[in-house]
């Protein structure tokens, strides 16, 4: 099935959730959705003049460095990834320089308010991020808990065998029952 | 295990190697229960299998290093106990 890049561009937009970016396949190019039934969550599909298949899948969870919305990029390890200067144009290629896919000027719903966004790729995913762009905060909770839980580990471990020095042993093992208690029941990943 | 019973027994001096006895003791306690736990947690459903791994990172790494930095500071009093700065 070919599409025009004007019919696509209708047929595909807010492809990914939250109706972020219009992503139109370029002439030659055809997309179809992986889920005629619920587009905007099981992304689309691109054959390329090539006949290869690259895919774009939301992410259940944007896991990236950035805050926004992030998808899934599968391609062919010829084709290449072309962002404007200012990160609003993201272009999809083929290995002769064949247009497969475009979008520009993305833009982000923010509660009431749509606010410009640009495109980022990171380790295969696109993510479009608010131009004032960031850091992913979920992503900054998790490594805080992570840090917090081994400098907990860390603590602990000192006062648990200074008592057990001090005690002969009995209240370092006590100690250690505590710490495997606390380490069972807090939540670290509460923040994420 | 007759030495940590000994060790139980005892009372442990700033001696590399009973401080290095007692702190195997508690760092394999602290791992291997924390461990058992989280399997035990997994197995009645309240963790998932996935994050068992993920979570005993920085478990396994905070005991290491706290009980390694622990023992070590053993070693270097005993030294410098031993061979006093002139």
């Amino acid at each position: 099935m070919k599409v025009r890049g004007y019919v696509a561009a209708a047929a595909v937009s807010a492809l990914l959730a939250g109706g972020i970016a219009v992503l139109a396949p370029g002439a030659g190019a055809s997309a179809t959705p992986l889920n005629s039934g619920a587009m905007s969550d099981e992304g689309f599909a691109i054959r390329g003049a090539d006949n290869a298949v690259r895919s774009i899948i939301p992410d259940e969870e944007n896991t990236s460095s950035v805050s926004g919305t992030s998808a899934s990029v599968s391609m062919e390890s010829t084709d290449r990834i072309i962002l404007s200067a200012d990160a609003r144009v993201f272009l999809l290629q083929d290995q002769d320089g064949g247009v497969l896919l475009s979008s520009a000027n993305p833009t982000l719903e923010q509660g009431a308010e749509t606010v410009p966004a640009k495109f980022v790729v990171e380790d295969g995913h696109l993510i479009v991020t608010p131009v004032e762009h960031s850091p992913n905060l979920a992503r900054a909770a998790c490594a805080s808990s992570f840090w917090g839980n081994l400098i907990f580990n860390i603590g602990m471990a000192g006062v648990c065998a200074m008592l057990g020095i001090a005690t002969a042993g009995p209240g370092g093992v006590a100690c250690t029952m505590a710490v495997i208690g606390a380490n069972l029941g807090i939540d670290w990943d509460r923040p994420c | 295990m007759c030495r940590f019973r000994t060790l139980l027994s005892g009372r442990v001096d700033w001696n590399p190697r009973q401080v290095g006895r007692l702190v195997r003791l508690l760092w394999s306690l602290t791992v291997l229960g924390t461990l058992v736990g989280f399997l035990v947690q997994a197995l009645v459903g309240a963790r998932d299998w996935s994050g068992v791994s993920t979570d005993m990172i920085p478990v396994f790494l905070g005991a290491t290093l706290g009980y390694g930095l622990l023992w070590l500071g053993s070693v270097i009093a005993v030294k410098r106990r031993e061979y006093p700065p002139e």
